[in-house]
């Protein structure tokens, strides 16, 4: 409500303890005037609507350290010149912190920016990543080998090599025809991409977990593919 | 002289004197009761006259007054009422002596103008002068008829005076226009509220004619119509209400004109105090009733009505109460309380209802019934309820018919008709295969962002280039081609085409074949697919001739007789499509053709086919040939003769093996 009294062409969002709506001196009028008329508030400036900064920590796991100290460069020029947030690693407690400013325009900026480290983190490309940051509709799906069906020992691992296939043929067919991404670590899948693309990965993925032959699932990823694209 | 004064003197003593005895209470007229002569002179006696008169004439003129301020009166009857006033007027102020002979006609003027406002609306013409006549009989009687009028004035004139206007409903028993009018009457009357129904005696015995003298004070005291009887209820006849039976609106007879004229006045009663009666027990509406009386009030112009709204188990008693009497249930005589005549209702009703619960029901009530346990068309009378589970079809009407035939014009004027539109089954050309998407299993040179980015910028490209103005195109087009012939004709040197987007042809070899260098990798992406050679059948794998089962054995028999059947059957047809075609000419037939006949021919053994054998040359005249003839004529001759001659026959030359 505030917002709309707000003379400025300022949107920001303020943070939520502010939002609480502040009596006027005059309250005391209000009954008499009209019951449904809306109370007013005197605009206020940009510097007051502001909160205080908030802040996001994605913890690094040993061995993505090193990764992240090959790409930081990559990681944190798009976040601080793009999305205008500050971000450190913290050594001591192995986060990366991303906090706004008072540059920060957007508050969800903060949100993508956090994603982005956190797809990084998992083992996606940094250029892969950079998508969640560029585009909206982005996201990232991870589950387990043993959610699918519960494989033990050696079977685990023959599906586990379904599904990368021979030199990570599978998985690469499956991402070039799906447009996604995918992480296989150890037993774990992530899965970056549009919400039907990343259902397609995961249908596929699902089938090669249960079993069935790399060549059937190309047919059938094929055909969903070629039946979405035609849609469009 | 003197006795003929005496004489007046004492008629109008003895006229006035009954006068006075049968005058209404509202009359007021002169104090006196009687007309006193003992003893007085002319100029008493015309004093106390002139009493009288003056009290009465005022009432009189009033009545005069309304009559003619009604305006549902015809000219005529005003002129007639207004000649009989002014002759009452005139006479009036004449002679006392004369005086009663003024009231005489004075009453008599009143009476015709009700009774000719009733008769009014009747075909018959006399006019009012002959009523008058008849009433002048009944003086007594209308001069209370009159006054009762009076006070229903309105309706009885405007029930007899409405024209008729005639409706849709209407037939010889049921007239719309009086319906509405008499319905405005009750109306108004009850806005008026002059009369209170409280008064109204439910169980007042309806006096009969004997009665009627001695009750009529009594009855015109209390203001009530509906005490007003002439005729007890019980003892009225058909005819009384109704025309006779052909129909026709009645003529009053003069034997009942007085009666109805009585009645008439009182008729509207009589039935509102049996209708009242019939009320208690049916509880019928008023409109039914009006109707009922309605049209009773027209005199002479009966109509039967029907109590639509009664039960039909009391229809006919209300009619046979209505007839009075002719119920054999009411042994009594006339003088029966209104709480026997209920009960006798009742009672009837009762009978009527054990007669029909312990009697057979009717065909309705009875269980399944077919059609030859029910009487003919009955069901056709019968509203019977039932579920149907299809659609009804259609009411073809006019309107639907003309819908269609809008709907049918406007689509051929647009042009969008509903042709089928023919099924092809969609060949798949085997180029196409390589088209469909192919799968690489390489990771892929962009990064995600790029490939959305590609993505997005590939529909929004597609959204330009549909902009793209087809004139354009083909202006580009048309230039292109000139532009070229231009440069080909300022050039010396042969310019040639520009060229053309190449077709690469891939063959189906391996690779390896196609260069002479070892490839560092081969890959056999340039190969065509198996698919893209011949297209799959739909079965699956091509099986050989051990892998094959009986039945797929049996399959193929199958199929390749059909295929061989129908090429057959193709042939044939077109074999005779040509001969049709060929038929009346000359049939030239081609050498397969002929061949094919030929061999037709001696297949069967009916023919055989002469072979040549290499004598024609010599043969080519006749004298050659019978020479020859003569020749083996004679070594048949030779031979036969010669048994042991072990010659082998030669040849015979029979004619049927030269070739003629």
């Amino acid at each position: 409500m505030e917002s709309k009294e707000d003379a400025d062409s300022f949107t920001k969002v303020k943070s939520r303890k502010t939002q609480k709506r502040k009596l006027e001196p005059d309250g005391a009028d209000m009954d008499t005037e009209e019951p449904v008329k809306r109370p007013q508030f005197k605009p206020l400036s940009g510097d007051k609507l502001r909160g205080p900064d908030e802040m996001r920590k994605i913890p690094v796991p040993a061995h993505r350290y090193t990764p992240l100290k090959d790409n930081w460069l990559k990681i944190f020029t798009p976040i601080v010149e793009n999305l205008h947030l500050q971000v450190r690693f913290n050594l001591k407690t192995r986060n990366v912190e991303i906090k706004t400013c008072k540059e920060t325009q957007d508050i969800g900026s903060l949100t993508k920016a956090a994603d982005f480290v956190k797809a990084f983190i998992l083992g996606f490309q940094v250029e892969d990543a950079l998508a969640l940051i560029r585009l909206d509709e982005l996201f990232l799906e991870s589950f387990d080998v043993t959610d699918v069906k519960p494989l033990k020992g050696d079977h685990l691992s023959r599906a586990i090599g379904r599904i990368a296939g021979k030199g990570g043929k599978t998985k690469f067919t499956i991402e070039n025809v799906t447009k996604t991404r995918i992480v296989l670590a150890d037993t774990k899948v992530h899965i970056l991409g549009s919400f039907q693309n990343i259902k397609m990965a995961r249908t596929a993925i699902c089938n090669l977990i249960l079993g069935s032959p790399p060549s059937k699932v190309y047919g059938n990823i094929r055909v969903v593919a070629s039946r979405t694209a035609e849609r469009f | 002289i003197l006795n003929l004064a005496a004489d007046f003197t004492s008629l109008t003593k003895m006229l006035y004197d009954l006068h006075k005895t049968q005058e209404p209470a509202d009359y007021q007229g002169s104090p006196l009761a009687q007309l006193v002569v003992e003893d007085f002179d002319e100029e008493q006696i015309w004093q106390e006259l002139e009493l009288q008169n003056n009290a009465v004439l005022k009432h009189f003129q009033n009545a005069i007054d309304e009559a003619v301020s009604d305006e549902t009166l015809t000219v005529l009857e005003d002129e007639e009422e207004e000649d009989e006033e002014e002759n009452g007027q005139e006479e009036e102020e004449e002679e006392g002596a004369t005086d009663d002979e003024n009231d005489a006609e004075e009453q008599e003027e009143e009476p015709p103008i009700p009774g000719q406002s009733k008769k009014k609306a009747v075909e018959a013409e006399d006019g009012a002068d002959a009523y008058s006549e008849e009433d002048s009989d009944l003086d007594f009687d209308v001069d209370a008829l009159e006054k009762r009028e009076k006070q229903k004035k309105e309706i009885g004139r405007k029930g007899s005076k409405t024209k008729v206007v005639p409706s849709e409903v209407d037939d010889t028993f049921f007239k719309l226009s009086e319906m509405e009018s008499f319905l405005d009457d009750m109306d108004k009357r009850e806005g008026k509220e002059d009369e209170d129904e409280d008064d109204v005696d439910y169980f007042q015995d309806l006096p009969s004619d004997e009665d009627e003298d001695a009750d009529l004070v009594t009855i015109l005291s209390t203001k009530k119509q509906q005490k007003h009887t002439v005729k007890s209820s019980r003892n009225l006849k058909y005819k009384d209400f109704f025309d006779a039976v052909d129909g026709e609106p009645a003529k009053t007879d003069d034997q009942s004109d007085g009666e109805d004229d009585s009645m008439d006045g009182s008729q509207e009663e009589d039935e509102e105090e049996m209708d009242d009666e019939e009320d208690e027990y049916d509880g019928e509406e008023e409109g039914d009733d009006d109707d009922e009386e309605r049209s009773q009030s027209k005199a002479s112009q009966k109509k039967v009505t029907f109590n639509l709204s009664e039960d039909e188990d009391s229809e006919g008693e209300e009619m046979e109460d209505i007839f009075g009497g002719k119920a054999p249930s009411s042994a009594k005589s006339e003088s029966k309380s209104s709480f026997e005549k209920r009960q006798e209702k009742m009672a009837k009703q009762i009978e009527e209802l054990e007669k029909a619960a312990l009697g057979e029901k009717p065909w309705q009530l009875s269980g399944e019934a077919t059609a030859q346990t029910r009487p003919e068309n009955s069901m056709l009378e019968e509203d019977v309820e039932f579920e149907q589970a299809s659609r009804r079809a259609p009411a073809i009407t006019e309107e639907t018919t003309l819908q269609l035939e809008d709907i049918i014009k406007q689509r051929i004027k647009d042009q969008a008709f509903d042709d089928v539109v023919r099924k092809e089954k969609p060949k798949e050309e085997v180029f196409e295969y390589k088209k469909r998407l192919t799968l690489d299993h390489e990771k892929s040179k962009q990064n995600l962002a790029e490939i959305y980015e590609q993505e997005y910028l590939k529909q929004t490209q597609q959204k330009t280039e549909e902009e793209e103005n087809p004139g354009h195109v083909e202006i580009q087009k048309l230039m292109d081609t000139l532009f070229l012939k231009l440069d080909a004709l300022s050039n010396f040197h042969f310019t040639p085409k520009p060229p053309v987007p190449e077709v690469k042809v891939v063959s189906n070899l391996p690779s390896i074949t196609m260069e002479e260098v070892a490839p560092v990798g081969t890959s056999d992406a340039t190969l065509l697919a198996p698919e893209e050679i011949k297209a799959k059948n739909k079965a699956g794998d091509v099986l050989g001739t051990t892998e094959k089962t009986s039945t797929d054995k049996k399959r193929e028999r199958r199929h390749k007789k059909k295929v061989k059947h129908l090429k057959i059957k193709e042939k044939e047809r077109r074999q005779k499509l040509k001969e049709a075609s060929q038929s009346g000419e000359k049939k030239k037939l081609s050498k397969a053709e002929v061949t094919e006949n030929l061999k037709k021919l001696t297949k069967g053994g009916k023919a055989t086919i002469l072979k040549d054998e290499g004598k024609d040359k010599a043969l080519r005249s006749s004298q050659a040939f019978f020479s020859q003839l003569q020749d083996q004529v004679k070594s048949q001759i030779k031979s036969t003769k010669d048994p042991s001659s072990k010659k082998k026959k030669s040849k015979e030359l029979s004619v049927s093996k030269l070739k003629l």
